[in-house]
């Protein structure tokens, strides 16, 4: 050890055998502090403890996680497109199923609706 | 490769018990002002666990040092800043209201030692006080690298990191906060 070192050690000694010296005051607000920090940081892991319940299938829907999005979003994509494809062939489809209903239920042939005479008669109808 | 795992609160708590006195005391010879120091100590206790908690226990003691460090520095920013507005606005008004003045008897109090023996307790506070003012009267930067390297104990390139600057420098730092410190007391009398 270096003079120079050992002059640094023994300030140092000096230094810490004051270090307890505190007032009480002092002392009850650094630990105060303490416990606050302590639980600011328990805090945040108290949430944390949830997060084993979805470690087989989070780490799938983690969309933060590296890479994540490049696979699940051309997926999610895929499947806005499906379901918008699959809606609107439903209701493509029940749309003729109402108009042949009301065809057969209705009291005119439906011929009537293809006699341009008729849709001209009705027209003028309705102006009376 | 495995890293090191997250701090749990009692790792933090048990950390910030060993550090806290040192860490008030060391902002206390720095700012000179035991309530701002006090402040510092809070803020920076609050400033580990809030950014850097999730990081493993080993790395708290260089990580609060930098902190503490850090809002040390920002204090005397701040401090400086307030001081030209000061002396700005002393210049239109001669009052004095005397805030900042110190209570001998208040001091006093607080310097009070408890121990058995009055004699050596004179005499240990005494030099623990020429100490203190030495340590004050030290450059910001000397005293900084001697508390981190000597008293803290962190190696020349911990405090290098902490300090932000390089290891050249830390050791320039160190010799000459020692030199200065050494000569200070002898001209006080004080034997080491």
């Amino acid at each position: 050890m270096t003079n120079e070192q050992q002059i640094a050690k023994k300030i140092v000694e000096v230094l810490e055998a004051n270090v307890d010296s505190i007032d009480a005051n002092t002392a009850t607000r650094l630990a105060t502090a303490r416990q606050q920090a302590v639980s600011s940081l328990a805090a945040p892991k108290r949430a944390a403890m949830f997060q084993p319940v979805l470690a087989g299938w989070g780490h799938m829907v983690d969309f933060s996680h590296h890479g994540g999005n490049r696979f699940w979003l051309p997926v999610l994509l895929l499947l806005a497109i499906l379901m918008a494809a699959l809606a609107s062939m439903t209701s493509y489809n029940t749309e003729p199923i109402d108009a042949d209903a009301l065809l057969l239920a209705s009291d005119l042939p439906p011929e009537a609706y293809a006699d341009k005479e008729f849709v001209a008669w009705l027209e003028n109808s309705s102006h009376l | 490769m495995i890293a090191d795992a997250m701090a749990t609160p009692s790792e933090l708590s048990e950390f910030l018990a060993q550090s806290e006195r040192r860490a008030f005391k060391q902002a206390a010879y720095a700012v000179r002002d035991n309530h701002a120091a006090l402040d510092i100590v809070q803020d920076a206790m609050m400033r580990l666990a809030e950014k850097y908690g999730a990081r493993p226990a080993s790395e708290f003691p260089m990580l609060f040092q930098r902190i503490l460090q850090n809002a040390i520095r920002d204090y005397y920013r701040r401090q400086k800043v307030r001081n030209l507005w000061t002396t700005l606005l002393s210049s239109f008004s001669s009052s004095n209201d005397g805030d900042d003045e110190r209570d001998p008897l208040e001091t006093l109090a607080g310097e009070e030692d408890e121990g058995n023996d009055p004699a050596v307790q004179m005499e240990r506070s005494q030099t623990l006080g020429k100490i203190e003012d030495a340590l004050q009267k030290l450059p910001a930067r000397q005293r900084e690298a001697f508390v981190l390297r000597y008293w803290q104990e962190l190696d020349v390139s911990e405090t290098a990191a902490v300090m932000g600057c390089s290891e050249g420098s830390v050791k320039t730092h160190c010799s000459r906060a020692v030199h200065a410190l050494a000569a200070s007391l002898r001209k006080e009398g004080v034997e080491l």
